[in-house]
């Protein structure tokens, strides 16, 4: 990994070119909902490209929906860390990160619609370790290594985002 | 809406819910920012960069490939190895043993991407679950194609090798693709 870190292989170095040249705009696009201003939002993305260069192995460049989103948990998560650096002395709870990108509403089967709804009332950070587990397939430890954040705080993270769904879901079904 | 919240739940619902999220995103093609003239420098030094350190461990990483090489012929694989570079309009990655090539389709952009395999079992033939299968015909070729949502992929036999092109944009751009991929490589 830390090798990784500074030196890559021509392989790798197309690889980072080609996400460069097809995701950089996307990218961008997460970044400035998060942080509200182009300079910040063009850091983000190139520190998440830094990050991904560790984890190049973990992008499967046939599957186009799973790199997009593996790319956008990392600026994400990328754009969330910069914001609360940037304004330490009026840190929202990371918690309060709600899943800030806006959406059309698209005709859905009506259950899968609620799941949808459901799922971006979900904090950002909660949301980003199940996408990296449950859409992803990684563990524990590869998901700690994304997020840089221990073992044991991934775990807390899930547990906590289930308790959350549950919660929403309760409100919710209080609500009907 | 009654359910659980659970790891079953979870792994059976994820990769719908994210899958109709980005759906919404925009397209890359629809986002225009124009980058600042100090990223795109951050951008290509970090790159170059990156290249210019690696000659440092060059014997390192010649003597790994040789290892490599070995390991390779030892282990009797047969991925095909691609090495075709025409003015720098091929650009190879490598992944999972197989070689992905892009090709430039014009001065600024690498965005069609096929790869190619010797066939060797039914493995060898690209699946995409719960999509739908059709055939459609080419110069005179049959071309399998499979589609789910936007991801999309062709095939089609040519020899003993199998081609096959990735499209990420619906079907009817992954056929352009194919129809270029055949014309460029003159199959």
């Amino acid at each position: 990994m830390l090798f990784k870190s500074f030196f890559i292989s021509k392989e790798d170095k197309n690889l980072l070119e080609y996400l460069y040249n097809n995701y950089k705009q996307i990218m961008y696009y997460i970044a400035i909902k998060i942080l509200k201003n182009s300079f910040d939002a063009e850091d983000a993305v190139s520190e998440a490209f830094i990050k991904i260069i560790k984890h190049l192995d973990k992008i499967d460049i046939e599957n186009y929906t799973k790199t997009k989103s593996f790319l956008i948990v990392v600026t994400k998560h990328i754009s969330i860390d910069i914001y609360r650096k940037r304004n330490k002395e009026n840190t929202l709870p990371i918690e309060d990160f709600e899943y800030s990108i806006s959406t059309n509403p698209i005709e859905h089967h009506e259950n899968m619609r609620d799941l949808i709804s459901l799922m971006k009332k979900l904090p950002d950070n909660y949301y980003n370790v199940l996408i990296l587990k449950y859409y992803h397939g990684f563990n524990d430890d590869e998901i700690s290594k994304i997020l840089d954040i221990s073992k044991e705080n991934v775990r807390k993270r899930i547990t906590r985002a289930k308790h959350k769904l549950s919660e929403i879901l309760e409100k919710e079904k209080d609500n009907e | 809406m009654n359910k659980n919240i659970d790891d079953k739940f979870l792994f059976e619902n994820m990769t719908n819910i994210e899958e109709n999220i980005l759906k919404d995103l925009p397209k890359e093609n629809e986002l225009n920012h124009h980058f600042s003239e100090t990223f795109k420098i951050k951008m290509s030094k970090y790159f170059n960069k990156k290249i210019s350190k690696k000659y440092f461990f060059y014997f390192a990483l010649s003597s790994f490939a040789i290892i490599m090489i070995c390991f390779r012929l030892i282990s009797n694989n047969k991925s095909l190895e691609f090495s075709k570079k025409i003015d720098n309009k091929y650009i190879t990655l490598k992944k999972d043993n197989l070689n992905y090539t892009l090709i430039k389709s014009n001065e600024n952009s690498l965005d069609i991407l096929y790869s190619k395999s010797i066939l060797t079992s039914e493995d060898n033939i690209p699946k995409i679950e719960n999509g739908v299968y059709s055939v459609i015909k080419i110069k005179d070729k049959e071309i399998n194609i499979i589609t789910k949502d936007n991801i999309s992929k062709a095939y089609w036999l040519y020899g003993t090798e199998m081609y096959y092109v990735v499209g990420t944009s619906g079907v009817d751009e992954l056929i352009e693709k194919t129809k270029f991929i055949i014309k460029e490589l003159k199959l």
